[in-house]
């Protein structure tokens, strides 16, 4: 695990200006002939300056989303944003358009998991990153060309002055996402947004892409939010995590309190699945039973109440977000008392699982 | 590119040599094809017929007619067998005025596809989408020369407001004329293509919208004109433009043979109505090579529009 070594910014030295992004509550749900998606419910993050915050969960548990939503890209005919996201005291979601487009880019840059769709096809890689600059900058066309192959050179790709010329279908898919990089860091954001941003990648090329993303941040102080499925990665990279399930977030805190000390029954889950990098592999890998709740029918009360195995009669209402007494910082929604959770949490062999925790179950089961 | 270049005119060869084949099959093969008995006109003796035979070349074998008319054909000396004109002569007469019809009828279908085709793409199911969508089914179903006729009979004939149909050249009467008369026939042809295509870029336009690079456009910060017609469009636009590089080669190959006769334009349409209806190969053999031409010709220059439009085709 990493301990936080961004540079603290020169002239953000108090705690409220060192507080970048605040949402509260935030909520997306996307119209359907079934009634609302409730994509998003009621979030909660906050991120400061050059931190790392990592956001996990299952697939559709909202990520993605949220992540979108900072930007404005959810927003469409009939989808319902509702709650606060701030970034540096503005207002994401009441922003227009126009306000949105001037951040978009330039104070907020985004990387997607797929580099192989992200990149027009049509357009070279080097008028894409111009593009860019242009939009934001009153600069020339050869000023913008000079920083973009400077930028492709920063990101790590070879005789940038030719390549910048080239089309995407000529790179491979590590070398597109570091293109992808290079346009995201191109304008100097405050902060970075990747959305799983190697999940599509070779294992070596992974490491490669998330350390130039390490190493970016710590050069320029920027935040930022990474979106992945994958939490050897978290532990590599995060200095806070948040957990989601079912469009909401379930834990929030400092990645090595997360890991040493998760709280919410579903992260126990989601810790115990990661194959231990070091010591004897176990025979199996606990998964969690189930999947994951329809954001169209979700149910009443906890939402991991269906796949939970230690759900009581209080879990039919939602628990709140709630800090811990004794632990600043470290959330999670979860009515199991605090003694209870670490009881319940170790398991028979001492690994931290949820399945096949059969003495764990019948307890409450009666 | 030379590879290409190559294949392309191999390809020409091969298709001129099959339409040819064709058309002269057929003219041999349909009942009341003998040209000499028609060419004899009404009551002829034996020997008349015999005598035009020899004279024409039609006693010898097929293989030998058909040698002799491409040859023809490519020398600019094929007669008419009913009017005995040159064919080549008649045809350059009637191009600039096929020309010009494929000039403003290409134009109308590709900015009002693309016009109405956005406007649907961008406003789904709104009641602009709806209205262009019904016009457009209006539009593909409307035979050309009802439209045509009805535009020359009530626009034309009877209010007065455009030319009831005929042609004026550039320098007979000025841009403005020559374009004022070729207004109604073009539109007429257009309507037909306006339909499909503005229904084509549609469903393209909205699947490019959804794709991850627009998405990518928008986190840039670019402005939705930009994101839309650099990166939504420009992808979107490649079926629309091969549908439309194919129907201009036919418009050019005389295909608007209705429209050219509804309005009295007298093209090479017109001409190759005239001369198929009098079974009169020649004309018809000539038009029909020209159309193939243009067909191979519009083919390739789509291939190369298509490579520039996106690059990971390659010629
Ligand atoms: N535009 C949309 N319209 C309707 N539903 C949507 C839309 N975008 C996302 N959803 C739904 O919202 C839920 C959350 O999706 P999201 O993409 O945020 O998941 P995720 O956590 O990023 O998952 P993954 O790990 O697979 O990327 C999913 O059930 C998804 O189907
Ligand atoms: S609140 Fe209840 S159902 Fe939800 S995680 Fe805690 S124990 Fe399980
Ligand atoms: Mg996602």
């Amino acid at each position: 695990m990493t301990a936080p070594t961004a540079p603290t910014p020169a002239g953000a030295p108090d705690a409220a200006s060192d507080l970048l992004l605040d949402i509260d509550g935030l909520g997306v749900a996307f119209p359907s002939e079934r009634g609302p998606i409730h994509a998003v419910r009621d979030v909660r993050l906050t991120l400061r300056r050059g931190e790392v915050l990592a956001v996990v969960g299952e697939s559709g548990s909202g990520k993605s989303v949220t992540a979108l939503t900072l930007l404005g890209l959810t927003r469409g005919r009939g989808t319902a944003i509702t709650g606060k996201a701030e970034f540096d005291g503005i207002d994401l979601i009441g922003a227009s358009d126009s306000q949105l487009r001037r951040i978009r880019g330039k104070r907020i840059a985004m990387v997607f998991q797929d580099p192989m769709s992200s990149l027009n096809p049509v357009l070279r890689i080097g008028h894409q990153i111009a593009e860019q600059i242009r939009a934001h900058e009153g600069v020339g066309k050869a000023e913008a060309r000079k920083r973009t192959i400077d930028a492709l050179t920063e990101v790590g790709i070879p005789r940038a002055a030719e390549r910048v010329d080239a089309y995407p279908h000529e790179f491979s898919g590590g070398m597109r996402q570091r293109v992808m990089i290079a346009m995201a860091l191109v304008c100097g954001p405050e902060l970075l947004i990747a959305d799983e941003p190697t999940t599509a990648l070779d294992v070596t090329v992974q490491a490669q892409i998330l350390d130039l993303i390490l190493r970016l941040r710590d050069e320029r102080g920027m935040s930022v939010m990474l979106v992945t499925h994958d939490l050897g990665v978290v532990a590599e990279t995060a200095d806070q995590v948040a957990v989601m399930y079912g469009g909401r977030i379930v834990e929030q805190a400092p990645c090595d309190e997360l890991f040493a000390d998760p709280r919410h029954p579903y992260s126990w889950g989601l810790i115990g699945s990661i194959p231990p990098l070091t010591g004897a592999k176990p025979e199996y890998l606990p998964t969690i039973a189930g999947t994951p709740p329809s954001p169209l029918a979700l149910p009443a009360g906890c939402p991991f109440r269906a796949r939970c195995p230690h759900e009581f009669e209080q879990c039919a209402e939602v628990p709140p977000l709630a800090e811990t007494a004794g632990a600043p910082g470290h959330l999670d929604r979860c009515w199991l008392p605090i003694d209870e959770k670490r009881i319940r949490r170790a398991g028979a062999d001492g690994r931290i699982g949820l399945l096949h925790d059969a003495e764990a179950t019948t307890e409450e089961s009666a | 590119m030379i590879g290409f270049i190559i294949r392309r005119l191999a390809s020409m060869v091969l298709v001129l040599f099959a339409v040819s084949v064709l058309v002269f099959a057929i003219f041999n093969i349909i009942p009341g094809g003998d040209p000499a008995v028609r060419m004899a006109g009404k009551n002829p003796t034996d020997v008349q017929i015999e005598a035009i035979r020899k004279e024409w070349g039609f006693d010898k074998p097929v293989t030998t007619q058909y040698a002799k008319m491409i040859e023809k054909t490519f020398d600019g000396q094929l007669i008419s067998y009913s009017n005995r004109e040159n064919v080549l002569e008649r045809i350059k007469e009637g191009l600039p005025r096929t020309l010009s019809l494929t000039f403003w009828s290409s134009l109308f279908m590709l900015v009002g596809g693309i016009a109405l085709g956005m406007l649907s793409a961008l406003r789904p199911n709104s009641f602009a989408d709806r209205t262009i969508n019904a016009i457009a089914v209006v539009g593909i179903s409307l035979p050309v020369f009802w439209i045509g006729g009805l535009m020359s009979y009530y626009l034309g004939s009877k209010a007065g407001i455009i030319p009831a149909g005929g042609y004026v050249s550039i320098s007979e009467g000025g841009v403005l004329d020559w374009f004022w008369h070729l207004l109604a026939p073009s539109l007429a042809i257009s309507f037909l293509f306006i339909g499909i295509y503005s229904r084509v870029l549609r469903g393209d336009l909205l699947d490019a919208l959804r794709a991850d690079y627009v998405r990518t456009a928008e986190a840039k910060g670019l402005s939705k004109r930009r994101v839309v017609v650099r990166h939504a469009l420009r992808n979107a636009l490649i079926p629309m433009i091969t549908l439309w590089g194919l129907d201009v080669a036919i418009t050019l190959g005389g295909g608007a043979v209705l429209t050219e006769t509804v309005f009295d334009l007298d093209g090479v349409g017109a001409y190759l109505a005239d001369s198929t209806r009098s079974l009169d190969v020649p004309p018809v053999m000539a038009i029909t090579l020209l159309g193939a031409i243009a067909v191979v010709v519009m083919n390739a220059i789509i291939d190369i529009l298509y490579a520039y439009l996106d690059p990971r085709i390659r010629l």
